[in-house]
């Protein structure tokens, strides 16, 4: 063969993998190819190639069903538009069922615990890794990258840090990151990122703010005329109130350490009564007063909704969360919205789901099938421009053409590369410390409690279940 | 010898039924009580008293158990007046009252979790009606269900809206079976309508309202779909119930022993509970 396909020429590739997945027609594709330089014949074997694949994917999963639990955060209805081209492509009949984080955590313990799952494919989040994937219950998949779709580009196309939360674990330190591969990222993944109202910033004379002192400065100033200066997630208990709007205000502080000491050596002490984790309840409490009187009961969805309906004028949120305000179908603001890192320092917590096989599921070649197409280049770029839940490969975060029609994109792929896995995600009590400081600090945002009680409390509560879970003695 | 196959047929399937479906899974949460579960390896381990220990030194259980007794007898105190009162408003016979009797008692065909996500929208403190209506005739915004001090009462307002119906239904039909006889000898006697109430009627309808009451209390007492709902059991752990706690600790945070232990505490105290209310307010099968 004369013409040696380059597999860093990515303009091949993906000429290659639009006509595996379907994407390009024969014609195009031999069309893009002679624009390309390839001869006759190497198109022609190209062709031949790329068909035997997909017949030989289709007849060896047809007629079987591969059923999967999802979130149902916006991933699903991209699951939902693809199941008869996932039917047509491999002959698989999907199924899906897609819940809450709460209910799907219950559901794949369920499931992961009994003697067969009834899920062959599993989403797992970020905050639930050390709890499923360090219990032992998924299946590696390292042998299975020999078999992946054209173009798939794994792992480079992935943020290394998403590999190493969402990706490899170490079921023997349980700790992230290691050799064995476990779930690939995706159906979405995403960080925090600062939604503002840039008509509203620029008739105040503002710029986005780069500090937590001018954040709040510019909350205070925009507070006025029915629009809110800011919104924040304050719903005692609501996990993303630690997450997005705690977390970001203390990791961007200097010095800021959630922990000290690790869960092997049992010596794991929280620092919530540290200066800068005070500072961050403090200023979640002065932005409190230049929020909506109904603050004190924002989970994430009211805190989009309400910037969506254009009545406030500035809000952290998770950016896959937050893309919706960019959809003129769902937002009364969507051509006067902008997005900035956050102040400090732009950094924040890293979320994202990776997505596995179970090791007591029936299906797993299928499963696999199923898993890299949900989570190619195709179906993420679908997906977020069709959706706006947040990608996680770098090409769909800095596709220019997606960037265009969605420019928080590359925003929120820059956070989102170097956005940090939360200290306490490696143990299974993540969810119960961070509900039971949100619990806490709710105390504080509702004023019946100074934020340093309010911290000490939160941080008497994580020494208990530190101490109940063996991780500090 | 028959006879004893036919008894085998007839109840066998209730208790196979029983047994599987409250006997086994009453013992088995009786030993997990005194066990504690690794989710991470998915093992049980003895540790005898050890929840139970935790469970009575923990402060956040007493303060759950306080919210518990305020839901349980300050709920059921408002709705047994209330239902009782309604009762007897609508025993008059006034025109129109079957149309509106029948409204009064649409609350309690609602699902609690319902209820809970229904209110929760009218306690909006931004669009909610109640807080809407309050702003239109010059009150400030009342923060209902996010005013740790506040939202006890909320939930308390809540159970009682949807389950004065209950009492109402129950004391209502016991009003209309009591005997006229009675009453009439009464007005004959000279007693005057509070007299009448206050010796005849309401001890008449005591063993009514003392069912009422105690059903009531049994429920309120395990009241978990409302605090999910409305409150989620906040803000800052203002509405958790024991149901609530058990239901987080097992089903969020995978303690199913605590969890079993906190269910465990609740069985023993329904049922000292009810054993000493029926000692003190007898019963009688006829008048149910």
């Amino acid at each position: 063969m004369t013409d040696s396909i380059d597999s860093r020429d990515s303009a091949t590739m993906e000429a290659i993998d639009g006509l595996v997945t379907g994407q390009l027609t024969r014609q195009d594709f031999m069309k893009r190819a002679a624009l390309l330089g390839f001869s006759a014949s190497a198109i022609g074997s190209m062709l031949a190639a790329a068909g035997k694949a997909s017949a030989a994917d289709s007849r060896l999963y047809a007629g079987k069903t591969v059923n999967i639990l999802i979130a149902a955060e916006g991933d699903d209805l991209g699951v939902k538009d693809k199941v008869g081209e996932i039917q047509k492509r491999f002959g698989i009949n999907l199924k899906y069922t897609a819940l809450a984080v709460g209910p799907l955590i219950e559901k794949a313990n369920q499931n992961l615990k009994a003697p067969t799952s009834s899920f062959d494919a599993i989403m797992v989040l970020g905050f639930s890794v050390a709890q499923m994937v360090g219990g032992g219950y998924f299946a590696p998949l390292n042998s299975r990258l020999g078999k992946v779709p054209a173009g798939y580009d794994f792992p480079h196309d992935f943020p290394s840090g998403e590999l190493q939360y969402v990706g490899y674990f170490d079921t023997k330190k349980g700790a992230f990151g290691g050799k064995t591969l476990y779930l690939i990222p995706g159906l979405h993944g995403g960080s925090v990122i600062v939604f503002f109202r840039k008509d509203l910033f620029a008739s105040a004379g503002l710029k986005p703010p780069t500090t937590w002192a001018g954040y709040l400065t510019a909350a205070q100033k925009l507070n006025t005329g029915g629009v809110a200066g800011n919104s924040l997630i304050a719903k005692s208990g609501d996990v993303s109130m630690f997450l997005v709007d705690w977390f970001t205000r203390f990791i961007n502080q200097p010095g800021a350490l959630l922990m000290s000491g690790t869960p092997q050596a049992k010596n794991y002490t929280p620092r919530l009564t540290s200066p800068q984790a005070v500072a961050a309840l403090d200023h979640m409490v002065s932005c409190v007063k230049f929020a909506s009187p109904g603050v004190l009961s924002y989970d994430f969805t009211a805190s989009n909704d309400a910037f969506a309906a254009g009545k406030t004028a500035m809000m952290l949120l998770w950016s896959t969360i937050g893309g919706p305000v960019y959809n003129p179908k769902s937002s009364t603001v969507a051509g006067k919205v902008a997005v900035a890192v956050p102040p400090g320092g732009g950094k924040a917590v890293r979320g994202g789901w990776g997505m596995g096989i179970p090791k007591n599921a029936k299906n797993k070649d299928a499963a696999w099938t199923v898993i890299t197409y949900l989570t190619s280049k195709e179906w993420e770029k679908y997906q977020t421009l069709k959706y706006q839940t947040d990608p996680t490969r770098n090409s769909t975060f800095f596709n220019p053409a997606l960037a265009k029609k969605l420019p928080y994109l590359p925003v929120a792929g820059k956070v989102f590369q170097k956005a940090q896995i939360l200290q306490i995600a490696n143990i299974p009590e993540t969810f119960e410390m961070i509900g039971a400081a949100a619990e806490e600090f709710a105390a504080a945002l509702s004023g019946s409690s100074s934020a340093a009680d309010a911290c000490k409390k939160a941080n008497d509560r994580w020494v208990g279940i530190l101490q109940k879970g063996g991780h500090l003695k | 010898m028959q006879r004893r196959g036919e008894v085998l047929l007839l109840l066998g399937p209730c208790v196979l039924y029983l047994v599987a479906f409250s006997v086994y899974p009453l013992v088995t949460s009786l030993f997990r009580s005194f066990e504690d579960y690794n989710s991470q390896q998915n093992t049980w381990r003895w540790i005898g008293l050890g929840n139970y220990r935790q469970l009575f030194s923990d402060t956040e259980f007493w303060h759950t158990v306080e919210h518990t007794a305020f839901l349980t007898f300050g709920g059921v105190a408002l709705q047994v007046v209330l239902g009782t009162a309604l009762a007897l408003f609508f025993n008059q016979r006034l025109r129109g009252a079957t149309l509106v009797r029948g409204l009064v008692i649409l609350p309690m065909l609602l699902t609690p979790v319902v209820v809970g996500l229904m209110w929760r929208a009218l306690l909006n403190p931004d669009w909610g009606m109640l807080n809407w209506l309050a702003t239109q005739v010059g009150f400030h915004n009342v923060q209902w269900l996010t005013d740790p001090s506040m939202a006890l009462r909320t939930l308390i307002l809540v159970d009682t809206w949807q389950w004065t119906p209950f009492v109402f239904v129950v004391v209502f039909a016991r009003l209309q079976a009591l005997p006229v006889d009675v009453f009439e000898a009464g007005e004959v006697d000279g007693a005057t309508w509070f007299k009448r109430l206050r010796y005849l009627t309401l001890p008449l309808l005591m063993p009514a309202i003392a069912f009422a009451a105690i059903f009531r209390g049994i429920d309120a007492f395990r009241t978990f779909d409302l605090v999910y709902g409305l409150t989620n059991g906040g803000p800052v752990r203002s509405t958790s119930t024991l149901s609530f706690q058990a239901f987080q600790n097992g089903f969020q945070y995978f303690h199913y022993g605590y969890a079993s232990a906190i269910a465990y505490v609740m069985v023993i105290v329904a049922i000292v509970g009810v054993t000493v209310m029926l000692r003190f307010v007898r019963v009688r099968r006829e008048d149910i």
